[in-house]
């Protein structure tokens, strides 16, 4: 199963690149894919994508098909064919 | 004198030429502060239910407030208000940064009341205290550039000298024209820029070094180093920060993914070539620097340069994500150079860049869906993803030239007067902002309750919404939204009023903007006792409206919003449910069918 990661802002520096496909096993979670992607990219990725920055606010927000994991099952949420997958720091606008 | 005001408000009467100092009233500041509530109370004072936009008695007020120039963080800002709004019908409201508001303020005046029409072509020059008009029929048809060059060179030091004004378009009465200072900052929506216009007041020029001292300074400067300390670690709002690295298109491929960034006219809510417009690819390929408002240390500006290309534009600014969005996904336009153009057309021609974008989009799907005959465009191909003809429609408009005389009506009539009324996507005549409210439930009904018409920045939603800040709400419920959208509404009131930039709000809340406040003004404030006095400034913008005829009837979104489901992307299907929240937002807020009862105006002690 494949599915596609996109990284944004910040992370987007780290990983220095903007998206990437991920072959995927039945049954991973956003979790497994987190672990993977910590392998491929190293400490400073693992930094910019956990815990919470010294206000409180988490470092990453992820998404799944739109959709914040937080309103899913967090990161434990199963991963399907063709699912995208969106890291997002913390940023805002106006 | 009370802390953080200069005292005094310069009352202009353009038809008879005469300039008046008036003492500002403890009592109203008390209850109204500055800025936005300071503007609404002096249009409310003389207050007439039959106005038109362009009678003699449209006041336009500049205001200040007494965080304006002094030392907290984004005391660069100033609002902008007038009685009758061109494009709504409405009170109308715009906020602006760079200079103009500090130096207004260093000059000798909290704000500037203009009234009456000028016989012929005129500046205001307030310098050191000393207000005069100015005569001036040779810069009238200067672009917004020019005029500021020309007017800064002609007052003297620059390094204390501003100048707000209108461009072609404020002066062709176009009904989106902003008011520009410090060349791209903009008081953008609601057309300010042409009721200056039809006042035939080119330009306000400002100039002066004197402080204001705050109340309690020693006090000041302990909730100042606390707030700022809150700024530095905020992850969006630090020194390295989101909107100092990327600037506010970083929303681009956020709210794209989501599913909420608008596209060809609201037809779609996702855009497949976002990416080329981001802030990422703005920063990589275009940016050159970064600019701030006064005494921001946030520094959010973009400065940029297109070295080549047929939409080459060298040392401008921006864009900004809402220009983005207009002249990009809204046209299905890709290429980020175009945009920064666009955006650079609209600062020297003095157009808000929402409305300007969005009314091209609309003319592109009325093109799309055939409603308006070829021979109409006079050789001009206004189609989806036509970035060469989006460029020549703007300053078309700005002069109301061939095919820009039907865009200078903007989407509402156009779509009216082409008979797909359907195809205009407005709240209350004013086009909406970079976010489809179908994949964000709060933000709708921010939208169809926002006193100016489709307004981002009246109640920020996206911000618990999708951002996550200050904490996080599903973006697709119903469930409290009303709630959340009154009190970011009301924040949103208070913050126009002191006034300082909206930015702050991703790290500060109601105790430290209301702890700075209470130190430079003296007056006893709290967190409470503030965000009721934004309910009031909300309230009394609101009786306006009611008075000139506004009530629920116009409390609506579009009806692509509420009847068609997103068709693509990963928000599909889904639609706005803004008429199943707005009876609950009106309990909530003590107002029946759109309008405050009177127990709850008594209760503001607006009546
Ligand atoms: S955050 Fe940006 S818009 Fe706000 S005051 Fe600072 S530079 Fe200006």
């Amino acid at each position: 199963m494949r599915i596609l990661v996109k990284f944004l802002a910040n992370i987007r520096e780290i990983t220095d690149e903007s998206e990437i496909e991920l072959e995927i096993r039945p049954g991973d979670s956003i979790e497994t894919v987190m672990k993977t992607l910590e392998l491929r990219y190293g400490k400073g990725f693992k930094e910019a994508t956990t815990g919470t920055t010294t206000s409180g606010i988490p470092n990453v927000s992820i998404l799944v098909n739109g959709r914040d994991m937080d309103f899913l099952k967090g990161l434990k949420t199963e991963l399907q064919e063709g699912d995208i997958v969106v890291l997002i720091p913390p940023v805002a606008g106006g | 004198m009370l802390g953080g005001y200069a005292g005094k408000i310069l009352d202009v009467n353009l038809e008879s030429g005469e300039l008046k100092d008036i003492p500002l009233d403890e009592a109203v500041l008390r209850m109204y502060l500055g800025g936005k509530g300071l503007g609404l109370k002096l249009v409310y004072n003389e207050f007439r239910p039959d106005m038109q936009p362009f009678d003699p008695d449209n006041l336009l007020v500049f205001a200040t407030g007494p965080a304006t120039g002094g030392k907290v963080p984004t005391s660069g800002r100033y609002h902008v208000v007038c009685s009758k709004s061109p494009q709504t019908g409405t009170v109308g409201s715009g906020n602006s940064g760079g200079n103009w508001g500090p130096y207004l303020k260093f000059a000798g005046y909290d704000a500037v009341l203009v009234r009456g029409i000028s016989k012929e072509p005129v500046y205001l020059s307030i310098v050191d205290g000393k207000a005069e008009l100015v005569k001036a029929p040779e810069i009238w048809g200067m672009t917004v550039h020019a005029v500021t060059d020309e007017l800064t060179e002609r007052t003297g030091d620059p390094k204390k000298t501003s100048v707000a004004c209108i461009g072609p378009a404020g002066e062709n009465l176009i009904p989106f024209a902003s008011i520009m200072n410090d060349k791209y900052r903009t008081a953008g929506r609601t057309g300010l820029g042409a009721v200056m216009g039809s006042k035939k007041l080119k330009a306000i020029v400002v100039s002066g070094n004197k402080r204001v001292e705050p109340a309690n300074p020693e006090l000041l400067k302990e909730r100042v180093a606390d707030s700022m300390k809150k700024i530095r670690e905020n992850p969006v709002t630090s020194p390295t920060g989101g909107l100092h690295t990327y600037g506010t298109s970083i929303l681009v491929n956020i709210i794209n993914e989501h599913g909420a960034y608008p596209a060809r006219n609201f037809q779609e809510a996702y855009f497949p070539d976002a990416d080329e417009q981001s802030g990422e690819t703005l920063v990589k390929k275009y940016l050159t620097g970064r600019y701030g408002c006064w005494g921001c240390p946030i520094i959010c500006g973009r400065k940029s340069d297109v070295p080549d290309g047929p939409f080459s534009v060298r040392h401008t600014e921006g864009p900004e994500y809402e220009t983005i969005f207009a002249f990009g996904s809204n046209c299905g336009i890709k290429e980020l150079d175009a945009l920064v153009k666009a955006n650079h057309l609209c600062d020297e021609l003095g157009l808000d860049t929402i409305s300007m974008g969005d009314t091209i989009a609309c003319a592109m799907e009325l093109v799309e869906k055939g409603k308006i005959p070829e021979e109409k465009f006079h050789g001009m191909n206004l189609r989806f993803g036509d970035a060469g003809s989006m460029i020549e429609a703007i300053w078309r408009t700005a002069y109301r030239a061939g095919f820009g005389a039907d865009l200078s009506l903007g989407s509402k009539k156009l779509a009216e007067k082409y008979g797909a009324p359907e195809l205009s996507i407005t709240v209350k005549g004013m086009e909406l902002p970079a976010y489809d409210p179908r994949a964000i439930e709060g933000m709708g009904l921010n939208y169809a309750t926002a006193n100016r018409g489709g307004d981002h920045v009246y109640g920020y939603m996206v911000s618990p919404e999708i951002l996550g800040l200050p904490e996080k709400l599903d973006p697709y419920t119903k469930e409290g939204k009303p709630m959340w959208t009154i009190i970011l509404q009301d924040l949103t009131s208070a913050i126009n009023s002191s006034v300082v930039c909206l930015f702050t709000s991703f790290a500060l809340g109601l105790p430290e903007y209301a702890g700075m406040l209470a130190a430079i003004t003296g007056f006893d404030l709290d967190a409470d006792k503030l965000l009721k006095l934004g309910e009031r400034v909300t309230n009394l913008e609101r009786l306006m409206n009611n008075m000139y005829g506004l009530d629920r009837k116009e409390d609506i979104l579009p009806r692509r919003l509420t009847q068609e489901p997103i068709p693509t992307g990963p928000s599909k299907g889904h639609v706005s449910h803004v008429p199943e929240m707005i009876d609950e937002y009106y309990r909530l807020r003590g107002w029946i069918d759109g309008k405050p009862t009177a127990e709850k105006l008594k209760e503001l002690g607006i009546v």
